[in-house]
């Protein structure tokens, strides 16, 4: 396995497979925490830090419990509680050790269960075949790496859909268009923009 | 006697208007941007979205009737769990159907069957609504909402179908026992195939959200303008009856 | 404490039964996913070759012999059969199976080479799909892990010329742009299949025995017994070359399936079918067997005692030369009748230029007589010396023609092969023969004709005597 897989997995998973818009995953923070750069930044953050955590910890449930086990078909429920544990557990392990981190990422915390981009990265792992492809420890690093390249294509989206908002906010837009409608615009012309990046690898 | 058949009506009344409320007054999509992922993702045709659609409503009817159930059963502490549990359970066993007897819309839905677990729509029909109702409201709640967002969605997947292909599929996805396109409108030149690509849904949505915008302030603005020229005339009726009473007045006095 | 035991009660309760929901779903809906995910699997290709769509599958997994792994079958509604498919193993890198397509008539219509490729994006799983002639009917992608959009455009640009192109055209399709890595996995697809397609895999063990070997056919598949099948090797030009018999059985250890090649009476050798599959032991103990080698098979009678596996080979062996006598026994009457079985005890005649006849059989119905006759003509001229001609002719009861074989004649070159050609014209002859029929027949060589003539004649009027007895 060479350095190129891990290479195409981050480009693919952060710019040509963007988690938000090619895939439509994580769309509900994507227009309801972007009105401000800062708060999409934190929202990106602890994003980040679940999505990979929360990769590995299904993946590993995935190949060492439920398939030997035949149980395959409960995946999703699994991973939702795994999901979910998680970022209960992330809550109380940061508020014990910094009360900084904890103002910074503990809001969006709670929010972080209801976004369809983890357990949609964690799924996708598996649907993706990567224990398949290059075998359980290998996928392992590689499911990890698409991980990380989703998060990064989730924080690069938000966050430059959160400046233009900000622009958007003191722009003269028409009554009707204000607010959401314009901001999807603005989506769309973005995703037609990451569109362009199609075949790359 | 009167009075209990009022009752009655009354009754009817709020459970045509909890059914009714989800299609337009609350509309997850278009009102309350509830489940925005599908929304998107799984409305590049008409079926998908109507197929989604029929997904959600087998889930939020079922996990509404079982939250409200056991709504007096579950402390608070454990309330979302368990609401997770329920709902993951409903999804777990719609993908099963769904793969075994519609395996074409199984596999152009993908992932978005699981996230149906995610979908805010539900958690937060369960949490708002379910965990304080009748079953039966809760039902028909569920219903409603629902059917409100399948409405939305094939409204979605209708447009972005027609603008793109310029026919409306049908039993392509969905086991219909016939097959075939309605419309065919081949204005092959004018096929805007970004449409049924990732870009279109975001324009979609955002054009008839917009329209939805623009309608409702029309409307606004009418009612407001009602309300002036109602109290308009208030005002000038009152001036006219204060000059009449103050040339009353003045007659009487004169 | 009971507070909290009872919370830990009801959430044991929820999660139990969720389990048993799901758990019952799972035990309705498996059965039909499992059909589902086999017709999807199967449909593609019925689809390429435009096969009528099966309602239902059947997948048998008994393998026929050593190269084959499975068999699909389509039915349709009312089911009537709609096509057929024959998968085989490919032990490639990259190959994972060759499916032979046939329709529900049983044409073979083509086959299909499914290759797995994993490049830096995922796996992509490519069909490619030949006509008989080795032409590309499709190239097709199954799965992938590339942007759907990117793919479809693929499918749309790069994939449709791949149609109708013939496997000499190869470098045609190297050079083509798309520099990405899914559709770089398919052309790769494509070439490794047309090496495959070149190089058979089960062709490869037969040209151990038969080097020029370049297309084989199964023609007999035994209905019992060790031996399974009599397979037909040709060369380049369509020329039989000569027959393999495949051999299995199972020992205690193993499957030991063995090729053994005999060639018109020769023993050439004896050797393990897919030679990377077997022990070391077996090709070892193969080895000795090298000693028979060139022998006429009726003095190859191998005893040999000193590895397990002997036993088995002896017995193999043994098995397939008493086939081979069998099969030639059958062959001599087969050319005469199509469906013969067997030969009665031969009649002698006295009346020149006959020598006896014998009656063929198709199990017990009476197909005709074979007669053999013998013409000495001697010198006939300065410059053609004659000589001893032997010729069969087959008679049906109703007194026609049905085959002339010429077993011995005294010339060579191309008026033997203007003879042979023209003795077709025989065929169905009911009575003396008329002008027209003599000079049809004597092209190339006048005298020839003339014998032939008069020894169907002769036949004809023996069976003629015969019947009116």
């Amino acid at each position: 396995m060479s350095m190129t897989v891990f290479f195409v997995a981050i480009v693919s998973a952060m710019l040509i497979n963007n988690v938000v818009l090619m895939r439509f995953l994580g769309v509900c923070p994507f227009l309801g925490v972007s009105k401000k750069s800062e708060t999409a930044l934190g929202m990106s953050a602890a994003v980040m830090f679940v999505m990979v955590v929360g990769s590995i910890l299904t993946y590993l449930i995935y190949y060492f419990v439920l398939e030997p086990n035949d149980i395959t078909y409960i995946s999703t429920i699994a991973f939702i509680l795994v999901i979910a544990s998680l970022v209960q557990f992330v809550e109380m392990f940061i508020k014990k050790i910094s009360k900084k981190l904890y103002k910074a990422l503990g809001i969006y915390l709670p929010l972080i269960v209801t976004n369809c981009a983890i357990l949609g990265v964690a799924e996708l792992n598996i649907r993706e075949g990567y224990a398949a492809d290059y075998g359980i420890g290998q996928g392992l690093l590689v499911a990890t790496t698409s991980a990380i390249g989703a998060a990064l294509g989730f924080a690069l989206v938000i966050f430059a859909f959160s400046s233009i908002r900000e622009r958007l906010d003191a722009a003269n837009v028409p009554k009707a268009w204000k607010g959401i409608p314009i901001s999807l615009i603005v989506a769309g012309i973005m995703a037609l923009a990451f569109l362009g990046l199609e075949g790359i690898v | 006697m009167v009075q209990s058949t009022a009752k009655k009506k009354k009754a009817g009344n709020t459970y045509l208007t909890n059914f009714v409320k989800g299609f337009i007054r609350e509309n997850p999509i278009f009102v309350f941007l509830l489940g925005m992922c599908p929304a998107l993702a799984v409305t590049d045709s008409l079926e998908t979205g109507l197929g989604m659609g029929l997904l959600v409503v087998f889930v939020l009817t079922l996990s509404n009737i079982v939250v409200s159930l056991i709504k007096n059963l579950i402390p608070d502490e454990i309330r979302i769990p368990s609401y997770i549990v329920i709902i993951a359970t409903f999804v777990t066993i719609v993908e099963m159907l769904t793969e075994a007897f519609a395996p074409p819309l199984y596999e152009s839905l993908g992932i978005f069957i699981p996230l149906i677990v995610v979908n805010c729509l539900i958690m937060g029909r369960a949490t708002s609504f379910a965990s304080k109702n009748t079953v039966l409201m809760s039902a028909i709640d569920g219903l409603g909402m629902a059917l409100g967002f399948t409405v939305a969605l094939m409204l979605i997947g209708f447009s972005r179908e027609i603008l793109a292909t310029g026919a409306i599929g049908y039993g392509i996805y969905l086991p219909l026992p016939v097959e075939g396109s309605l419309f065919n409108l081949s204005y092959a030149l004018f096929n805007m195939e970004v449409f049924v690509g990732p870009a279109g849904g975001f324009l979609v949505i955002g054009i008839w959200l917009a329209v939805f915008n623009a309608i409702g302030q029309s409307k606004q603005r009418k009612k407001e303008e009602d309300r002036r020229r109602w109290i308009e005339k208030k005002k000038r009726e009152a001036a006219e009856r204060k000059r009449k009473k103050a040339m009353e007045s003045a007659g009487g006095s004169a | 404490m009971v507070y909290k035991l009872r919370i830990a009660l009801i959430l044991f309760v929820i999660g139990a039964l969720s389990g048993l929901s799901i758990v019952a779903v799972n035990s309705f809906t498996e059965d039909i996913i499992e059909q589902n995910y086999l017709r999807q699997e199967l449909e593609v290709y019925f689809d390429i070759f435009d096969l009528e769509k099966a309602e239902q599958f059947e997948v048998d997994d008994e393998p026929r012999d050593v190269y084959c792994r499975r068999e699909a079958r389509g039915y349709d509604a009312d089911r009537n059969k709609t096509g057929e498919l024959n998968f085989f193993c490919v032990e490639d890198d990259d190959v994972w199976e060759r499916a032979v397509v046939y329709d529900g008539n049983g044409t073979r219509l083509g086959q299909v080479f499914r290759i797995d490729h994993e490049n830096a994006h995922g796996e992509v799983i490519t069909l490619v799909a030949f006509d008989n002639n080795q032409d590309i009917v499709e190239v097709r992608i199954m799965r992938h892990t590339n942007t759907p959009n990117y793919v479809r455009r693929i499918e749309e640009n790069h994939l449709e010329p791949f149609k109708g192109q013939s496997l000499g055209d190869v470098s045609f399709y190297d050079g083509r742009t798309g520099a990405t890595v899914t559709y770089n996995s398919v052309v790769r697809a494509v070439n490794i299949t047309a090496d495959n397609v070149m190089a058979d895999r089960a062709l490869a063990d037969y040209r151990r025995f038969y080097p020029d070997a370049e297309s084989h056919e199964t023609v007999f598949r035994y209905p019992i017994g060790c031996i399974e099948a009599r397979i037909a090797i040709y060369d380049n030009d369509e020329n039989l070359l000569g027959y393999i018999y495949q051999a299995t059985k199972d020992n205690d250890h193993e499957a030991i399936t063995l090729n053994i090649a005999i060639q018109q009476g020769e023993f050439l050798g004896v050797k393990s079918a897919r030679e990377d599959l077997a022990s070391d032991e077996l090709l070892e103990a193969l080895e000795k067997y090298e000693a028979f080698e060139g022998e006429p098979i009726d003095n190859v009678a191998p005893d040999f005692d000193e590895t397990v596996y002997d036993e088995t080979i002896n017995h193999l062996v043994n098995q397939a030369i008493v086939r081979c006598q069998e099969d030639d026994e059958a062959r001599h009457i087969r050319q005469f009748f199509l469906w013969a079985t067997s030969m009665g005890e031969e009649v002698e005649i006295d009346e020149e230029p006959l020598l006896s006849y014998r009656p063929v059989y198709e199990n017990d119905t009476l197909l005709g007589h074979v007669y053999e006759a013998e013409i000495d003509t001697g010198p006939l001229s300065n410059t053609y010396e004659g000589g001893v001609f032997n010729v069969s002719v087959a008679v049906t009861p109703e007194g026609v023609v049905n085959n002339i074989v010429v077993n011995e004649i005294n010339e060579s070159g191309y008026v033997r092969d203007a003879l042979y050609d023209n003795l077709d014209i025989y065929r169905g002859i009911d009575g003396p023969l008329d002008e027209a029929t003599h000079s049809d027949a004597l092209a190339g060589g006048t005298t020839l004709g003339g014998v032939i003539n008069d020894i169907i004649e002769a036949a004809l009027a023996y069976e003629d005597a015969r019947e009116d007895d």
